[in-house]
């Protein structure tokens, strides 16, 4: 994962950021609720300059589906 | 976190939607001391952006406890005495509503309006979001006719919501804010599907802004005084180095025409009532000169306070806060230099601080996206200033009643007609090339061109002002004498002066120009071409006669005398 995105979530879920890894989802992180998870949704569509699809939305749920939702916009190194 | 901390962050102006919601997190439910306890309802999901609200409140020094109403719920719980929200006393409400119930029915405002005066009762202060546009377009303009249209329900009941709530509610502008983010972009259609969401989420601190406006407008902070930098904020370069000649400003480059226009913008504010100050690191002497120049449209007087010193600007804005009698917290301090803009920040913080940056046809966006001088409605004071704003709009009544001999007449246009010197030919061969409307003949003259034809050629070129600006050099003309005859070889005009008699006046000067060369006639030419139909009959209107033999050909006989040309251009002095 990269820096930026270690960040960004960082910030979004008020955690340490060296606490995120590959690992980090949904399921392990209380603060990761449905609300955060829209503003994840506009905050990747700000940062990478994309527009989500409507069931790409609900798929923000672990670092693993952000990693997977953004390389099929074309972000390989995000 | 701390809460000065937290305001700080809330001050960036780079403040991202994440940070902003993560900070609203934290102040939702966070003050037992609190300052003011504010409620939000709406028909939407109001999560996210009752945390801009509590972010807008702690910036600006408030501490909240904020009250968010259940989902869509606002009806009831606004009118039902014994509802959740009543038992939290709010101190104030928003009703965070978007277009959609004014879409619906035709009496929607009736019935806000009853919602309305439920909270006066209990001595609840108002705020509600003002509707913006439906972004679906259905059919069209044939929406815009239908009475039970949604585009025509909500452009009706924001008239309506205006009128009923002056003076008893504070709108947030979101109509504005939509229209200017852009519908599409404002609201897409997967935020209001996944969550209820009515905006996208990106656009949070820029509604935080948006809400702090109306919020001081409620609580008499709102802003008084714009302090400006010079150099590179009111006019390209610097005055100390450049000389009032070499600054840009005004028309002939798209940066001067850019700073003429945000010159143009202060002075609107100016005309409302906000108050302008020079706050900037020159020699006062000097500085001046730049007013002084001929397309400034701002002029020393129109500043309350002039501050040039070598000292840092925060002692700067320190003297203008004293010499104004204001409090520093009245101040907004724009400027194009980063490290100033630092530098106040830091020193400061009562005063908010606008970077313009590098480009000044951005800087009225850029101080307009913090709604600093926003007010619900304008003072009696506000009118006094507003003299010459209001004799502008006298006369854009008369443009639009059709008597446009007395808007011409009340335009006080001065013209100047001159023989073209070295600094006059990159305007006027950008004229050439860019003019396509009054432009007679399609032949454009190179920069080069004209220097070579000037000792062969008869030139002419125009300089126009009028009561609200200084246009510059606006028309390039172009003749040659051929035996007894003056020949117009090209002719062009600037599209903005149009249909002022300026052609008028400035064939008056021709004539003279013609008569003084012993000339008997003037020759004039007009090829048609894609785009300059507008020129196809000016001989003609000019007292020129078509030729017989040459369709394209008019002639103009200088042999009698003759009145000069009607016209509502005065020669300058």
């Amino acid at each position: 994962m990269s820096e930026r995105l270690r960040r960004l979530l960082a910030a979004l879920l008020e955690l340490d950021p060296r606490s995120i890894s590959a690992e980090t989802s949904a399921e392990n992180t209380p603060s990761w609720d449905s609300m955060r998870e829209l503003m994840l949704a506009a905050t990747l569509e700000g940062e990478y300059g994309i527009a989500l699809e409507i069931d790409e939305m609900e798929r923000l749920r672990s670092v693993a589906s952000i990693l997977e939702v953004l390389r099929s916009h074309g972000v390989e190194a995000p | 976190m701390s809460l000065e901390a937290d305001r700080a962050r809330l001050r960036d102006p780079d403040l991202s939607s994440a940070d902003l919601f993560a900070i609203g997190s934290r102040h939702l439910h966070a003050h037992d001391d609190a300052t003011v306890r504010f409620a939000i309802v709406g028909n939407l999901t109001i999560d996210a952006l009752a945390r801009a609200v509590a972010c807008s409140l702690v910036r600006d020094g408030e501490r909240p406890c904020m009250y968010l109403g259940a989902h869509g719920a606002y009806v009831q719980e606004l009118s039902d005495d014994a509802s959740a929200l009543y038992a939290f006393e709010p101190d104030a409400v928003l009703l965070a509503l978007d277009w959609r119930p004014f879409a619906e029915r035709d009496d929607a405002v009736t019935f806000v309006a009853r919602l309305w005066e439920r909270l006066e009762a209990r001595g609840i202060a108002i705020y509600q979001h003002l509707p913006e546009d439906p972004p679906e377009r259905l059919r069209g303009i044939a929406e815009c006719y239908d009475a039970a249209s949604p585009r025509h329900r909500v452009a009706t009941a924001r008239e309506r919501l205006l009128a009923l709530g002056a003076g008893r509610v504070r709108f947030i502008d979101t109509a504005w804010l939509a229209a200017r983010i852009g519908s599409a972009a404002w609201a897409p259609p997967r935020y209001r599907h996944t969550a209820q969401l009515p905006f996208d989420p990106k656009h949070l601190p820029a509604y935080m802004r948006l809400f702090a406006a109306a919020r001081r407008d409620a609580r008499g902070t709102a802003k008084r005084v714009l302090a400006l930098d010079l150099d590179n904020t009111l006019w390209g370069g610097a005055i100390g180095d450049d000389g009032v000649e070499g600054i840009e400003l005004g028309a002939g480059t798209p940066r001067g025409e850019a700073f003429a226009d945000w010159q143009r913008y202060v002075l609107a504010l100016r005309a409302r009532g906000v108050l302008l100050a020079v706050c900037s690191k020159n020699d006062p002497a000097l500085a001046v000169e730049g007013f002084a120049h001929r397309q400034s449209l701002l002029k020393r007087e129109d500043f309350a306070a002039f501050v040039c010193t070598w000292n840092d600007k925060a002692a700067a804005l320190r003297a203008i806060a004293a010499e104004l009698g204001l409090a520093l917290e009245t101040i907004v301090f724009a400027d194009d230099d980063p490290v100033e803009c630092g530098l106040v920040c830091r020193l400061l913080p009562e005063v908010e601080v606008v970077e313009l940056g590098r480009d000044p046809s951005r800087f009225p966006e850029r101080l307009e996206m913090g709604f600093w001088f926003d007010t619900q409605r304008a003072t009696d004071a506000d009118a006094l200033r507003a003299r010459s704003y209001t004799a502008r709009a006298a006369l854009e009544r008369a443009a639009a009643s059709g008597d446009l001999a007395a808007y011409l007449a009340e335009l006080d246009m001065v013209g100047r007609v001159f023989a073209p010197s070295d600094p006059d030919f990159a305007r006027l061969a950008q004229l050439e090339s860019k003019t396509n409307q009054f432009n007679l003949t399609q032949r454009r003259y190179s920069e080069r061109d004209l220097r070579a034809l000037r000792e062969r050629a008869v030139m002419a070129a125009c300089a126009l002002r009028d009561r609200h600006t200084d246009h510059g050099v606006v028309s390039s003309l172009v003749a040659f004498v051929e035996g007894d005859a003056l020949r117009i070889d090209s002719w062009v005009m600037s599209c903005r002066v149009f249909s002022r008699t300026l052609e008028a006046f400035m064939m008056n000067a021709v004539i003279d120009a013609a008569r003084a060369r012993g000339v008997r006639r003037i020759v004039g030419e007009y090829r048609a071409a894609a785009r300059n139909g507008v020129v196809a009959d000016l001989f003609t209107r000019l007292g020129f006669e078509r030729s017989a033999d040459d369709p394209t050909r008019f002639e103009r006989a200088l042999d009698a005398p003759t009145p000069p040309l009607p016209t509502f251009v005065r020669s300058a002095p």
